[in-house]
């Protein structure tokens, strides 16, 4: 059931994972929109301005900072799933609490342009990786013990490709 | 039992084998480490220009890892290290997750892509890392994780010296690099 507080916390909806093997078509469009993602989020916290980056996006949600710097953690971590899954059998990845790093002083003291630089050039090792992927290797799996859920490197491509523009989602609101 | 011969020790170990210290820091030893950590991005960016891509390509010793290997897992290692630290500060003596570094380096995008992306994302991950470590209390830097595969529980401390040796090494192989490069 859609709420008014869904509109805030899932501006572009919750993702949906394929159940079947992407064609190559629908991998290359995720794969667009993370090569895309550092871009935008430098265009949206320009947009957003500094003063309004240090407000929540909704009521107790995060600061457009805390999301900054938490999209350039979390990403850091998928990218090394990756890496996992294409180098180990079905590895079991390493869950964080999300929430206790984004209360890391490092957090509130690093400028956001550092965030967003480190976020650039992740993604373009990460985007250099995933160009050179097998069908077969997309098809490769890592088991989160958190969620108890196995993941084909096509899902993590997909939910992965959602995390980033839904926290661009955030920071548009901010800049609204 | 492992070994490695004395002739090839100074081509893998050129600034010499990690000291880690036992009892805690002193904040000025702190210093020393957290400088070294925030200078290596700059280092490894001049030693990087100064080899050019197509030196970058060779190993830095027969049956090495090429220059842009080392450059490319530098970035990985570090972004891993920074992640151990969270994990310490954010739960009580976490088991990390190691990672098979060799196999690392041999993926795709660490054989084939230029090194300025990694440089970049060094140079972003260290201005953080820094931040952070610049933050730590004197209790925070006693506390510690677990390296499962090492079967090693190390303090902050410890990490702050092996992360500043590690970065160092790395540089090393990179100097030696220049050397090998002149000499072809």
């Amino acid at each position: 059931m859609s709420t008014p507080t869904d509109d805030l916390r899932f501006p572009i909806g919750r993702v949906q994972l394929p159940t079947a093997p992407l064609t190559a078509a629908e991998r290359a469009v995720y794969i667009q929109q993370i090569a895309d993602l550092p871009a935008q989020l430098t265009a949206a916290a320009r947009q957003a301005s500094g003063e309004r980056l240090q407000l929540p996006y909704r009521p107790d949600g995060w600061t457009g900072r805390q999301v900054i710097h938490h999209l350039a953690d979390t990403h850091v971590n998928l990218y090394s799933r990756f890496r996992l899954a294409l180098t180990e059998d079905n590895p079991t990845v390493r869950p964080f609490d999300e929430a206790a790093w984004a209360a890391l002083p490092d957090v509130a003291a690093t400028p956001i342009p550092v965030s967003l630089a480190l976020l650039d050039s992740l993604h373009q090792r990460w985007v250099v990786l995933l160009q050179h992927i097998t069908d077969a290797q997309w098809q490769r799996t890592f088991y989160h013990p958190r969620y108890d859920t196995t993941s084909t490197l096509d899902q993590a491509l997909v939910q992965y490709a959602w995390h980033g523009r839904h926290h661009l989602g955030h920071l548009r609101l901010l800049a609204q | 039992m492992a070994f490695t011969t004395p002739s090839d020790d100074h081509l893998r170990y050129p600034i010499g084998r990690p000291q880690l210290p036992t009892t805690p820091l002193m904040p000025a030893e702190r210093a020393v480490y957290i400088q070294q950590i925030a200078e290596l991005p700059a280092q490894l960016a001049a030693a990087a220009e100064r080899l050019g891509e197509e030196r970058l390509r060779l190993p830095y010793r027969p049956g090495g890892w090429t220059g842009r290997q080392v450059i490319h897992h530098l970035a990985d290692s570090h972004l891993n290290s920074h992640c151990r630290f969270r994990l310490a500060l954010t739960e009580d003596n976490p088991t990390i997750r190691p990672y098979d570094e060799a196999t690392w380096a041999e993926l795709p995008d660490a054989t084939t892509a230029p090194v300025a992306a990694s440089l970049a994302l060094l140079q972003g991950l260290h201005s953080r890392w820094v931040l952070l470590l610049r933050h730590l209390s004197e209790a925070q830097w006693q506390r510690t994780f677990y390296h499962p595969e090492n079967k090693r529980t190390s303090t902050l401390d410890q990490t702050l010296a092996l992360y500043a040796w590690h970065g160092r090494h790395h540089l090393g192989h990179l100097e030696l690099l220049n050397t090998v490069a002149r000499t072809l």
